[in-house]
């Protein structure tokens, strides 16, 4: 506690020297909310703390830091044809965009698994593209033996400024070694530690999403499903693009409740609770994309007027182009107040509409898994049912995202154990993944198409090209709902937002 | 004749084939197994290095461990960074030396997170039992367990819902232990790639208890349910797992059978191609004897109409011509019948040949015959300075055809005539023997050799030496003999002498009624 002290003082006169955004030269924004900023007096209440790190989109561009890059292609006998051809060309089109200094491996697996360009630096791409063009399919699919080669391929050149990731394309079920979605589960946790992401592109509609979507969400990797080989290019150009611009790694969020507040869980991510304290573990940043930790806490009831610590957050990470990490501090108060109303209007929508999403993504998630255990009837009725909540959300919060949302889960549900269902399912799971991680900027366009293009049909009165009437103009990026009120207050704010920034490092 | 010829066959080719064939898969099979031996244990080798490097691996990661166990201490905070931060940890612990957990405390629920519930969850077969680490591994794979507190670290393994655990655990001074659960995944990534790609010819798999297969590799890719060649249990802690080893067909016989096909069948097919060779040439021999024979035939046929005018206006000519004259045409008429002999003879041939001698036996004097045969071979032999003498004992009656009695009889006399010019003298005698008659004849020439005398009565055989020099003749002879003796239920023999030559013809003494006999 006394360091956290001095260090808060440190910051305090970081913040002094360089007034208003005088620290915009780093890449990284950090952002802690609170839902309800003022709470209920006479009642125990439930509210969210937000904890979220920005990767700014920079004027000046900085000198990029190399790369890691480790591409896995699945070379199974299921991959012949357009599939392998596909598979080949957006692999040679995404090294385009990396540069002589960035290393590339490239990893197929069937039986076993091959290190067909092992760890390089890229300065002979002829000899990459070639060795990548001699790719044909054969035999089963050892995934696993292929995920453990391309790590080993990464470990051989990893720096801690690097970005370390592995990008994996497979179009069927893992037949050769461990093969369990929990199971891969954990390895991605594994991989995480290691600041090695695993994004997942699962080809058609044969592969195994479960084990995909475990491994991408527990090493904060990206994860897609894409029905058409033809998409394969743009996937892995956006998925490059997505590499290259990382700003921040080994992202750690530490939040100590205290006494009497407790914390009950983290949507949508690993968190280990332990007590009164919390903490969370983010792999990578990119410009542009704003990744968050979502606390749910019980706050006890007390006296009006009273002001109520709700958490100190500590939070670490790592400059990409720097090797020591960066430590920012901050305590979240709410203030408690007897009229309900004014909890009402003082709640911060954007927080409440990324807990209705991360909960929307929950009950799809159980839907899911109710279909694929057979129980057609259950998972159609929670598909819709969070259906409704979301869209009653949406306009409540004015969300066009909530709406979409749930128009996907009508979609869903209005579909399930039908005969394309396969292609809905993945394509609404490869939507969850992207909101638990929040990576999902990007990837994840085609597959809103995929399942709104059906709505139209189905139910035109949800088509989510209705437009709110009052939705703000730009809005769909998870930062900058509320512009004015970003940098407000000091770091030692009762309420509302706190931009805070970094201490140490400089 | 096919018959003959099938067995030839078999005798020359298939037999001999049969035997290569026979001693060929004796000695592939032979070689197979040997081969398959050495496979095996070359197999065994190679899964043994797998299973060196496998230990390797491990060892690297018990240094790693004991680094890791060693700098966090006994602090609780610095042991749960361990597990935030170190891959290849799961989850990390201190159980005090009562066996009593103080990391996680199991004792205040309420500062557990969700990972130390599971690790409570799963390893709760270890505290409760109160297994003691460290008395584990080798005492326990020996059947009694034996405490073993000197030892200061290692691995313990257990069994927990879907597959095997392990833990890797340090002792300290104070005799707690600090420890951790192993990330599954990671642990068997790391081994696995801590193996490297060897060039492997067939293919080697790691195989966990429940048959799944962590890891394969090889240029070969066996089928689902291929057997293994060889099997090797991994060693402790790992010893749930197991190496196998496939070996793809193709380099499971290959050499060997390439080998024994080229040496066996080459013999096999040399052996083939010899016999059907004779084959061949035996067949295309009696084509053309046949044809030889047939035509003889026919030109024989042609000569008999104007043999018999010869004979006729030789008569004629007789009655009107001198004394010297007449003695011409005795010579005349010698030449005439010797010629009608031997036509007579290529025609008794050929209906030999199609079975057909159309014989006539009938009972009555033999001797009678004899002796006007004998008469019309004395002048002849005469001259020749060979005596013929007739030893005539037989009285009883035979059944025999005149014909054929007196065409043998001539064959043989002009067998004395030609080859036994040496002789003086032929004794030809008739007698009784036992049940049938015996007309023998017997001269002093040179005789039949040795080797000769099992073949003389073979069709066109002629014996090659001094004696047939300059001696026409057809080589029918003796066969038609024999062949008409047997038509007449008779035989025709060579009876061994000291010098000369004795042929002996049995012929069937009469019955009260005789039969007509035809060879049929």
């Amino acid at each position: 506690m006394k360091t956290h002290t001095v260090l808060f003082l440190l910051c305090l006169i970081i913040l002094l020297d360089f007034p208003a955004l005088g620290w915009s030269g780093d890449p990284i924004q950090i952002r802690v909310d609170l839902a309800h900023p003022r709470i209920p007096a006479q009642k125990q209440y439930k509210t969210y703390l937000k904890v979220g790190l920005v990767g700014l989109d920079q004027k000046e561009k900085p000198a990029r830091q190399p790369v890691n890059v480790a591409i896995v292609l699945d070379r199974s006998g299921s991959m012949s044809g357009p599939k392998i051809e596909h598979a080949r060309q957006a692999a040679v089109e995404a090294l385009q965009r990396l540069g002589g200094d960035d290393i590339i491996s490239v990893v197929t697996f069937d039986d076993g698994a091959e290190s067909v360009v092992p760890a390089t630096k890229l300065t002979n791409q002829a000899d990459v593209v070639a060795a990548i063009q001699r790719i044909t399919p054969r035999g089963r699919t050892a995934l696993f033996a292929g995920l453990s080669r391309a790590a080993d391929e990464l470990r051989k050149f990893k720096t801690p400024q690097m970005v370390n990731r592995i990008v994996l394309l497979s179009d069927g079920i893992a037949n050769v070694g461990p093969a369990s979605a929990d199971e891969m589960g954990r390895y991605g946790v594994s991989l995480a530690k290691e600041s090695i992401s695993v994004t997942t592109l699962g080809l058609g509609l044969d592969y195994n999403e479960k084990l995909l979507a475990q491994l991408a969400q527990h090493s904060d990797g990206n994860h897609a499903f894409i029905k058409e080989p033809g998409d394969l290019a743009s996937v892995f150009t956006e998925e490059f693009g997505d590499i290259l611009s990382v700003v921040a790694q080994e992202m750690r969020v530490k939040i100590q409740c205290p006494e009497g507040v407790r914390p009950v869980r983290v949507l949508g991510r690993d968190a280990s609770i332990r007590g009164g304290s919390v903490e969370v573990a983010m792999n990578q940043l990119r410009a542009g994309q704003e990744k968050y930790v979502l606390l749910e806490v019980d706050v006890p009831a007390g006296e009006v007027s009273t002001t109520q610590l709700i958490g100190n957050v500590e939070v670490i990470y790592r400059r990409n182009d720097e090797s020591t990490p960066k430590q920012v501090l901050a305590s979240m108060k709410a203030t408690r107040v007897n009229d309900d109303k004014e909890v009402e209007s003082s709640a911060s929508t954007p927080i409440l509409v990324e807990v209705a999403k991360q909960i929307g993504v929950e009950r799809q998630m159980i839907a899911v898994k109710l279909s694929d255990e057979g129980k057609t009837k259950e998972a159609e009725k929670l598909f819709l049912e969070n259906a409704g909540t979301l869209q009653l959300l949406g306009q409540k919060y004015r969300s066009p995202e909530l709406y979409i949302q749930g128009n996907a889960n009508y979609t869903l549900g209005s579909n399930a154990g039908s005969e394309s269902w396969q292609a809905y399912r993945n394509a609404g799971q490869t939507m969850a993944n992207a909101t638990l991680t929040q990576n999902g900027s990007s990837n994840t366009t085609s597959n809103v198409t995929a399942l709104n293009g059906s709505q139209a049909v189905n139910v035109p009165q949800l088509n989510s090209t209705i437009t709110l009437p009052s939705a703000p103009a730009g809005l769909g990026i998870h930062l900058g709902q509320q512009p004015a009120a970003i940098i407000m207050s000091l770091p030692q704010s009762s309420s509302g937002t706190i931009i805070l920034k970094p201490s140490g490092g400089r | 004749m096919s018959g003959r010829l099938v067995i030839l066959l078999l005798a020359l080719v298939v037999l001999p084939l049969g035997l290569i064939g026979w001693l060929g898969r004796l000695f592939w099979l032979r070689e197979a197994d040997e081969w398959q031996l050495k496979q095996k244990s070359q197999a065994l080798l190679e899964l043994q290095e797998w299973q060196q490097n496998l230990e390797h691996s491990l060892q690297a990661m018990e240094v790693k461990s004991h680094e890791w166990l060693t700098s966090a201490g006994m602090n609780e905070a610095a042991l749960r960074a361990l597990s935030s931060k170190q891959p290849l940890i799961r989850a990390a612990f201190h159980v005090e030396k009562s066996g009593k957990l103080r990391t996680p405390d199991s004792g205040r629920p309420d500062l557990l997170s969700d990972d130390d519930r599971d690790f409570l969850q799963g390893t709760n077969t270890i505290w409760s039992r109160g297994t003691m680490l460290g008395a584990t591994q080798q005492d326990e794979t020996a059947g009694r367990l034996q405490v073993r507190t000197g030892a200061a670290q290692g691995w313990h393994t257990w069994y927990h819902q879907d597959g095997p655990h392990w833990l890797y655990w340090r002792r300290h001074a104070d005799e707690s232990i600090t420890g951790f659960e192993i990330e599954r995944m990671a642990f068997l990534s790391r081994l696995i790639g801590g193996l490297g790609a060897g060039g492997v010819a067939g293919c080697v798999r790691l195989v966990s208890a429940d048959g799944e297969i962590l890891m394969q590799q090889g240029a070969f890719h066996p089928e689902t349910n291929m057997p293994a060649l060889v099997t090797l249990a991994c060693a402790f802690p790992m010893q749930h797992w197991h190496w196998q080893f496939f070996a793809s067909p193709a380099s499971a016989q290959a050499p060997a059978v390439g080998a024994y096909l080229l040496g066996f069948g080459g013999l096999a097919a040399l052996f083939a191609s010899v016999g059907l060779l004779l084959c061949f040439s035996y067949q295309r021999d009696l084509r053309e004897a046949s044809h030889r024979v047939s035509f003889v035939n026919q030109v024989s046929h042609e000569l008999k109409t104007p043999l018999t005018n010869i004979r006729l206006y030789l008569d004629l000519a007789r009655e009107s011509a001198g004394v010297e004259a007449n003695s011409m045409l005795d010579v005349v008429e010698e030449e005439t019948s010797r010629l009608s002999r031997m036509i007579h003879n290529v025609l008794t041939f050929a209906r030999h040949e199609k079975r057909s001698l159309g014989l006539h036996p009938v009972a009555g004097d033999l001797a009678a015959v004899v002796l006007r045969a004998v008469e019309i071979w004395r002048p002849l032999l005469a001259r020749k300075n060979i005596a013929i003498i007739m030893e005539d004992t037989l009285v009883q009656s035979v059944c025999f055809d005149a014909d054929a009695v007196e065409q043998i009889l001539g064959n043989m006399l002009s067998n004395v005539e030609k080859y036994a010019t040496s002789a003086t003298q032929v004794v030809i005698s008739l007698r009784v023997h036992v049940d049938h008659a015996e007309l023998s004849l017997r001269d002093d020439g040179p005789g039949v050799s040795k080797q000769d005398q099992p073949r003389v009565f073979e069709a066109f055989y002629r014996s090659r030496n001094d004696l047939t020099e300059g001696v026409s003749g057809t080589g029918l002879g003796l066969s038609i003999a024999r062949a008409l003796a047997v038509a007449q239920r008779g035989s025709l023999e060579m009876v061994e002498m000291a010098h000369g030559a004795c042929f002996v013809l049995s012929l069937p003494l009469a019955q009260t009624n005789s039969n007509v006999i035809s060879h049929a």
